[in-house]
């Protein structure tokens, strides 16, 4: 069961706005995605290897440099940037 | 009671590929921030990371270097952790099968340290904490490093600088890094603790994060393990946590309690595939790997008969060690070869970074034409000096500098024949060598190296003058 106050908390730590009219459908469509994870997880796997599901190995890059993105487009999505670096205000976690 | 230190280090080291471990961003070090940057390094969501095999290329040769077994199967792992240093909320590394396991290397002492495993990851983003406010470049976020993790092995401060500096050297030797401690191309965590002497159970251990030089290192692992026998002597327990080392304080402190592997969740990271390595690849690999500090050094000493002193200055540096092999070429006599370098080339340089770098203006040949000229006694040592100094300053070749006159040396007629006139021209000083006084040739000897330009071999035209006043009387 997906509360209200966990949708709320959700959406504020994912930089989502939402509406009060939003929020039932969205508790509903929640519930529907943990459902989902619930049948994959009550799925009976018996003794399948899943370490390494498509049997790739040895995929690599060459040491080749690219260019890199502006760094206005790095920046795009963070609400604090200042100097060219991104800001973060409330940092109760960051020592 | 008496008690011992026991401690064991994870070092990290960043890798001098051109580009990042998982995108082709460079790894080019400073830049305006967040400049170095691309979807995949700033962890957007639906990126694929893809490795960069020149990491797992240099990963081998850093641990074939020390000793260790390479794994035939190795896999990337996410290590959960959420801090802004790396925006995707965990790190890419190694967890259960890391590239490299079960080295080690031996020290001066013949202790050997064993080297549990070298893993690969990626460096987190750089932290500015500044007015309440975190700013974040994430320029080094991406760039590969490798851990390595030793055995709790080490037992005073001195085995811990000698393994480290063993570490720098060969990691420089071997081309995978430049391990800069103070730009942060080699960072160290001490794992310390302490115990009776005579125990073979291990303390608590608290970890020393980051110390990026060795003087902090040694500074703040007295410290802490005095600290430590405190809190076991007044009846308390050592509490397993992080420390940091204030520098300016000289003392440690408490950061955080020490995280365990079950905190990290690590699971196999999906988005990149199993590493096989095979037996051909390492063995392609390990042709790379140029000869080794250590060995270089033993050959100095016992092949080209250098002092260990001597030997060690030069294999200090990779390349001087290797204008020093090129000089050499041909020649008998090697100490003339790093005498010079060590007496003269090495007062042109101040820093120790000038003289990792070793740019000056004469090339390996040029050296040995005239270590040539010197070996045949052509030339005396102080014309090779003040030649090699023009050289120096200058970058004119040997041949611009010394005279044709100076080149054909002298002859052992010329010599005599100069020593000659000397004791025709001191009288008083044969009389007072006569007289028991056998420092008086010394002035003999004078008049010799000036009627010479100081080409004579002084030893040589001392025992002719010897010889033609015995000769006289």
């Amino acid at each position: 069961m997906v509360t209200r106050e966990e949708l709320l908390d959700l959406a504020l730590l994912s930089k989502l706005d939402i509406s009060d009219s939003d929020i039932d459908k969205l508790l509903g469509d929640m519930e529907e995605i943990i459902k989902f994870a619930d049948t994959i997880n009550a799925a009976s796997t018996g003794d399948a290897e899943f370490d390494n599901i498509n049997d790739l190995q040895n995929v690599y890059r060459e040491d080749i440099v690219k260019d890199s993105f502006l760094q206005d487009d790095i920046l795009r999505n963070c609400k604090t940037v200042e100097n060219g670096f991104f800001r973060v205000d409330n940092h109760n976690h960051v020592e | 009671m008496e008690y011992e230190i026991v401690m064991g280090l994870e070092t990290h080291v960043e890798l001098s590929t051109n580009t990042k471990i998982f995108c082709g961003c460079t790894t080019e070090f400073g830049g305006e921030p967040n400049t170095h940057c691309c979807p995949i390094c700033i962890g957007l969501p639906g990126t694929m990371p893809k490795l960069n095999y020149q990491v797992v290329r240099y990963a081998i040769m850093a641990g074939l270097s020390l000793n260790c077994e390479i794994a035939e199967i190795a896999k990337m792992d996410r290590k959960n952790y959420v801090y802004p240093d790396l925006p995707k909320a965990y790190q890419i590394s190694q967890y259960d099968k890391p590239l490299c396991e079960h080295g080690h290397i031996e020290l001066s002492s013949g202790r050997k340290i064993g080297i549990t495993r070298i893993h690969i990851e990626e460096d987190a983003g750089k932290l500015i904490h500044e007015r309440g406010q975190t700013f974040i470049d994430y320029n080094r976020g991406g760039v590969p490093l490798i851990e390595i993790v030793s055995e709790p092995d080490f037992r005073s401060v001195d085995e811990v600088t000698e393994y480290l500096e063993y570490l720098q050297l060969t990691m420089r030797y071997i081309g995978v890094s430049d391990c800069k401690m103070q730009e942060g191309s080699m960072r160290c965590d001490v794992n310390v603790s302490v115990r009776p002497v005579g125990s073979d159970k291990f303390g608590t251990r608290t970890e020393l994060k980051n110390m990026n030089s060795f003087t902090n290192i040694a500074k703040a692992v007295k410290y802490e393990a005095a600290r430590q026998i405190d809190v076991i002597e007044s009846g308390e327990k050592v509490v397993q946590e992080t420390r940091r080392f204030n520098d300016a304080a000289g003392t440690t402190e408490s950061m955080r309690g020490k995280e365990d592997a079950h905190d990290y969740r690590y699971f196999r990271e999906p988005d990149l595939v199993t590493i096989s390595v095979s037996n051909d690849e390492i063995e392609q690999i390990r042709k790379l790997i140029p000869e080794l500090p250590n060995k270089k050094i033993s050959k100095y000493i016992k092949e080209y008969g250098l002092s260990e002193v001597d030997a060690k200055l030069l294999v200090k540096y990779k390349r001087v060690a290797d204008f020093f092999e090129k000089s050499i070429d041909g020649l008998k006599v090697y100490k003339n070869c790093s005498n010079l370098i060590i007496s003269l080339i090495f007062s042109k340089f101040e820093t120790e970074e000038q003289k990792e770098q070793f740019n000056i203006n004469v090339e390996p040949e040029d050296m040995n034409e005239l270590l040539k000229l010197l070996e045949a006694g052509t030339i005396r040592n102080n014309v090779a000096k003040k030649t090699l100094g023009e050289m120096l300053a200058t970058g004119k070749k040997v041949k611009d500098i010394l005279s044709e006159d100076d080149l054909k040396g002298l002859s052992q007629e010329e010599l005599t024949s100069i020593c000659s006139k000397a004791v025709e021209s001191n009288p008083k000083a044969v009389a007072d060598y006569l007289g028991g006084k056998d420092k008086a040739v010394k002035s003999m000897l004078g008049f010799v190296m000036k009627n010479t330009q100081g080409k004579a071999d002084a030893k040589l035209a001392e025992k002719i003058i010897i010889d033609i006043i015995k000769n006289n009387n």
